[in-house]
């Protein structure tokens, strides 16, 4: 029998405006489940699929406007069925503020916002406690630390001092998870709990899941819209799609035999991303960054900080006619980095050339050679500005074009990016997030620019667009020869675009190669690090993947004034690691900066030796 | 943090030193001389103006008034023969501080009850209800609600007294009809944020931990609510202040107010100047404390300023 | 026009309540019969009557023309000192938060300066030196009234600024005066305008307690403040004097709070939906 049983789930959100016999948006249909004590469920699908619409209607956390007819909700033999619209809720939310945190816990997706910013996290996990078990404040306390450490907190008692906002993502993520652990509950239900974090952070979550569950014996609903994610740490998986179940089944057959057709295209989409970029690049440099640097002085806040080096000594190139792929966490510096190659941020130290020139963004014909696609394509365009007019402002301020002559060029620019030209009349709020990030894109190829950069430019997009525009860009690649620069969190998007690629880790270029080398056979460790931490959706392959040594992890701002950044969190540190920068050692046309592979730590080599991973 | 006070500080300082520099050659450039009515003949004039100090150059009695600031001289005043600024504030200040401090607490209150009754209510009716009275509120003057309660209590249905401080009851009048304005703009403000606070992330997270709502609303949300009004104190302060110009001639009281507004008809310079000033300090030092008390309140402040 | 008014029933209200009052403002002294400070020996404290709609005053002038004179004033004041406060505070805040840094700081020390001094009290002493009458009153609230405004401006001049639409068009080679005009300030356009709003009321309400004080509009000119004022001695006698200008000052403040709250609302919910 199962833990927690649901039979025919229904949701419905009432607009507030319309009550006069309009339906409302149905988010969850005929929804029927179970789950097993001490097994991993996950629950997959897109955004707007209603996976998270359910988890909400099981704790009873959805709004007034939300209408939830149930057949029936069992947790052990519990009777948690919600009232039906109209009935009194009095005795229900009576019984669930027993049920809730007790027996059912919630992680939720945002670490940060989900936790109290002006309370202590050692009291909003006490707080949960001493709610349900009626202990003593000093014993709360002390179970408390216990929980930090078992979430993966270490120095949990010092730790518990603390706020939100001194923490880094990963570590309010455990904060929550230790809360969600407070009272040894039945089912720990975990809302997207990853997709926030880095991907090198999200790995260490995963594994702090599985051993949850093996210590505790509780049962998981993961939810998720990432299928690596599931298949690395699910037993058990039901795919979600337009608020009803598509599929429902153990990882090995929804993986490797799936049945429902939409479960196949979800599967043949996250695969086409694992694929490796084919194509090449020239010979000829266009753009050169040599030992570029750049602090920033913190005087928005009211307390003035030291300045900051968000970006240390990195030196690339980038060929002409090559995708150049630059990829870090969140925080590494790369959208400095690209503001840099622009011309908009000019380097503290160091210099950009194009084609042997510095760049500016000065008024003026002929300064328009490199051009930018942004990562938000709802920030990106004006809101007050047509299509039209977006496209055309920058032929009139740089070139000397009649009006019938815009007017054309305008017109074939938005049927290059495939849109209607009819539709340049409209403002950007017309169109949807892959529309927009298209006109971006025409925007940013107007002027012909030598040199694309793209910051992200499909991070915020759900997977099938992202599909859409990347196809996009590598049919621009092979059709204009077009030069870019193209940055991501995303393991597998770089890779699957760039012919060469650069990891970047706080601020420093660590390693530089093309892209099947770093990607066969990694040397630096943070690059190391980084790969094994992306999940294929293969259940087999994905479990076989094994960590690598790593210390503590660490709030990213702390970055280390002498000494490798990565220093500390390395498991293969050396003592000068901590003590000395490591310079860049070239190998071939691989570039990577770690001592392990200087001459110092292994010694003089002969000049035809090949050098291989260290690690 | 310590830089922040500082900061804070450096500027209500300056304010003050603006205020008090702007106020001085205001009444100085103020048309007639203040002892030019009836007949006084000249030579009574120029040893009058001798007398305080007028017969030297304006830049001159700048200094002078500055240096005996510093020493809380206020000066003398013109009309009231023998007393000084300073005595007619230490008379009338604790009378003002006291209705304001008062006004405040039942402002704070008032408003907080309201808009999170506004807040959490599912009655149509009361949150109409509440919309309207904060509408009204902050849509009617202060004098306007004094002389209206004047008319109603005092007048009409002679309920409770309407002159002079002669005991708890005399304070209610006054005391509402200043807090009024300042209860309704709390009460907007608390229900707007509580409004922002309640969709937030922590707010879900403490439902699915099992804590009611009432209780997440007193040990959680009400903290944050609160923060952006404290900011709002300093403002008020400055609301009531000048709010007692005319709620305190209404009901006759005697306190700051009623000394300004008696000055300005007697064109009393030295006792205009003195009190402008006097309330200048008050209402900036109220806002320095409250904004440093915010900011330390606010963890996210205090431990990221230092 | 009925489902606009389900919608934004406060927008709708307020306009219809101001355009009410704007058109007696302005057509009631220009049509009465009876000269706005025309005083009527025989006519002391009259009760309302068809000729005297809201009665006379203890020196017999008709208190109907007089308020809606004084509405006149309340009008002028309310809406100058908006257009005033607000050109001064959309320049100063687009220009402290266009230029950032060192000029932006400095810009906005100043203005924490002079919203620190709690502005009534300098009014007053500038109404005593340059005398009663509408332009002091103006010059009064405007020389403090802008820094809020300035303010908001500022902060949504930054937060636009790093907004990557920005960046885009700089990379294009739109220049400063372009930038600001044509891609910043529309899109500020929202928060500006509710803004602007709010100062109306504002301004009304200062103007009537300086008249109520006595600094204000002297007699025998008609403002709302002085109006209230002058009834206060008649209020054992003729309470209505009092009432009259009060009714109409708080439903002039009122449409001008309803129709700021209901744009607001419209604004918010076009930008929160629309984007």
């Amino acid at each position: 029998m199962g833990l927690l049983r649901i039979r025919d789930l229904n949701v419905q959100f009432h607009d507030g405006q319309f009550h006069d016999g309009q339906k409302g948006q149905e988010a969850v249909r005929h929804l029927s489940f179970d789950a097993a004590p001490g097994e991993i469920v996950g629950i997959v699908g897109e955004s707007g699929s209603g996976k998270s619409t359910a988890m909400q209607a099981v704790l009873g956390l959805l709004p007034d406007r939300a209408e939830i007819v149930c057949g029936g909700m069992w947790i052990g033999d519990a009777d948690i069925t919600p009232p039906l619209p109209g009935e009194s809720r009095k005795d229900y939310e009576r019984k669930m503020d027993a049920v809730r945190g007790n027996k059912i816990a919630m992680v939720f997706q945002n670490p940060q916002t989900s936790l109290n910013p002006t309370v202590k996290i050692g009291r909003q996990i006490a707080e949960t406690i001493r709610l349900h078990s009626h202990c003593s404040r000093s014993y709360a306390r002390k179970r408390a630390a216990e929980l930090l450490d078992m979430a993966g907190v270490h120095d949990g008692e010092s730790q518990m001092g603390k706020y939100p906002f001194e923490l880094s993502g990963g570590m309010c993520q455990r904060v929550g998870i230790a809360i969600a652990l407070s009272c040894e509950p039945e089912l720990l239900i975990a809302d997207e709990p990853t997709t926030a974090l880095d991907a090198t952070v999200q790995k260490q979550m995963l594994e702090l899941f599985r051993r949850i569950v093996q210590e505790t014996g509780t049962a998981v609903l993961f939810v998720s819209h990432d299928l690596g994610v599931i298949a690395s740490l699910c037993d058990r998986v039901l795919v979600m799609h337009d608020g009803t179940l598509a599929e429902e089944g153990s990882v090995e057959d929804v993986f490797y035999n799936p049945r429902h057709v939409y479960t196949k295209t979800l599967l043949a989409r996250a695969k086409e991303l694992q694929k490796l970029s084919a194509c090449r690049g020239g010979k000829k440099k266009l753009l050169e960054v040599s030992h570029v640097s750049r602090c920033f002085t913190g005087t928005g806040g009211p307390g003035r900080q030291a300045a900051a080096e968000v970006v240390r000594d990195v030196t690339f190139h980038i060929q002409k006619g090559e995708t150049f792929g630059l990829v870090g966490e969140s925080g590494c510096g790369k959208s400095t980095l690209a503001r840099m190659v622009t011309g908009i941020l000019a380097p503290t130290r160091g210099a950009v050339l194009y084609e042997g020139e510095a760049l500016s963004v000065r008024p003026g014909k002929g300064n328009r050679r490199v051009q930018m696609v942004f990562q938000n394509p709802y920030t990106s365009l004006n809101p007050r500005m047509t299509v039209r007019d977006m496209l055309e402002e920058p032929l009139i301020l740089n070139m000397d074009v009649t009006e019938q002559e815009r007017r054309e060029k305008v017109d074939s620019m938005l049927k290059l990016v495939g849109l209607d030209p009819d539709d340049a009349q409209k403002y950007p709020r017309a169109f949807s997030g892959g529309e927009r990030q298209r006109i971006g894109i025409a925007r940013a190829l107007i002027l012909e620019p030598g040199l694309l950069v793209c910051d992200e430019p499909v991070s915020a997009l759900d997977l099938p667009i992202q599909e859409q525009i990347l196809e996009f860009l590598e049919e621009l690649q092979s059709s204009r020869k077009i030069t870019c620069l193209f940055i991501s969190h995303d393991l597998n998007v770089v890779k699957r675009i760039s012919s060469r690629i650069g990891v970047m880790y706080a601020g420093c270029i660590v390693e530089t190669g093309s892209t099947k080398e770093v990607y066969n056979d990694p040397w630096h460790p943070y690059t190391k690090a980084l790969l094994s931490s992306v999940l294929v959706p293969d259940p087999v392959k994905a479990r076989r993947k094994k960590g690598i040594p790593r210390r503590e992890e660490q709030k990213a701002e702390a970055l280390a004034t002498e000494g490798c950044p990565f220093a500390l969190r390395c498991g293969y540190a050396l003592e000068c690691c901590f003590t000395d920068r490591p310079k860049s050692c070239r190998f071939g046309g691989r570039e990577v900066a770690c001592f392990l592979y200087s001459e110092q730590y292994t010694g003089k080599r002969s000049s035809d030796y090949r050098m291989t991973s260290q690690i | 943090m310590g830089r922040y006070m500082f900061k804070r500080m450096l500027v209500g300082f300056l304010a003050l030193f603006v205020l008090v520099t702007v106020s001085f050659f205001l009444t100085r450039i103020m048309p007639g001389s203040p002892f030019q009515s009836g007949n006084v003949s000249e030579q009574v004039l120029s040893s009058l103006e001798k007398e305080y100090g007028l017969d030297k150059p304006a830049a001159g009695q700048y200094v002078v008034y500055l240096g005996n600031l510093l020493h809380g001289d206020f000066g003398m005043s013109y009309k009231k023969p023998g007393v000084s600024v300073a005595e007619v504030i230490g008379r009338a200040w604790p009378v003002t501080a006291v209705l304001g401090f008062l006004a405040i607490l039942l402002a704070a209150a008032l408003g907080t009850a309201a808009g999170i009754w506004q807040a959490v209510t599912d009655k149509k009716a009361v949150k109409g209800g509440i919309f309207l009275g904060t509408m009204l509120g902050a849509g009617v003057p202060n004098f306007a609600v004094a002389l209206l309660l004047d008319l109603l209590f005092g007048v009409k249905l002679k309920l409770l007294p309407i002159a002079g401080l002669s005991g708890a009851a005399s304070y209610v009048l006054p005391v509402v009809s200043l807090a009024l304005y300042p209860a309704s703009i709390i009460a907007r403000m608390i229900h707007h944020t509580l409004g922002d606070e309640l969709g937030r992330g922590y707010v879900a997270l403490a439902r699915a931990k099992g804590l009611g709502r009432r209780r997440i609303l007193l040990t959680h949300v009400l903290k944050n609510a609160w923060l952006p009004i404290l900011n709002y104190i300093g403002p008020a302060a400055a609301f009531l202040l000048t709010g007692s110009f005319v709620v305190e001639s209404i009901f006759t009281i005697p306190g700051l107010g009623r000394e300004f507004v008696t000055s300005i008809g007697n064109r009393d310079y030295t006792l205009i100047l003195g009190l402008t000033v006097f309330m200048g300090i008050v209402v900036i030092g109220i806002n320095i404390i409250t904004d440093i008390l915010g900011a330390w309140l606010d963890p996210r402040i205090r431990r990221t300023c230092r | 026009m009925k489902i606009y008014m389900r919608k934004n029933s406060m927008l709708v209200s307020g306009i219809v309540l101001l355009a009410v009052l704007v058109l007696l403002a302005v057509l009631i002294p220009a049509l009465s019969p009876y000269p706005v400070t025309a005083q009527n020996a025989e006519l002391r404290n009259a009760p309302s009557s068809f000729s005297h709609l809201f009665g006379t005053d203890k020196f017999g002038r008709d208190i109907f023309v007089r308020v809606f004179a004084g509405t006149r004033i309340s009008l002028a004041v309310g809406i100058g000192s908006a257009l005033i406060c607000g050109m001064a505070g959309i320049l100063y805040g687009s220009a402290a938060g266009y230029a950032g840094g060192k000029a932006d700081m400095l810009l906005m020390r100043a203005a924490d300066v002079i919203d620190a001094i709690p502005s009534l009290l300098y009014v007053i002493l500038i109404m005593l030196v340059m005398g009663a009458g509408i332009g002091s009153i103006l010059l009064g609230i405007c020389i403090g009234g802008w820094v809020g405004l300035a303010r908001v401006v500022r902060g949504e001049i930054m937060r636009l600024k790093s907004e990557d639409f920005c960046t885009a068009a700089r990379l294009l080679g739109v220049g400063n005066g372009r930038l600001l005009f044509i891609h910043l300030l529309p899109n500020a356009a929202g928060p500006i305008i509710v803004n602007v709003t709010q100062l109306i009321p504002k301004a009304m309400f200062t103007e009537a307690f300086l008249s109520f004080v006595g600094v204000g509009i002297s007699a025998p000119a008609a403002s709302l403040g002085t109006l209230i004022q002058e009834a206060r001695s008649q209020i054992q006698v003729a309470p209505s004097q009092m009432l009259y200008p009060m009714l109409v000052l708080c439903i002039l403040i009122l449409s001008v709070n309803l129709t700021g709250l209901g744009l607001e609302k419209s604004i918010g919910r076009a930008e929160g939906g629309g984007w």
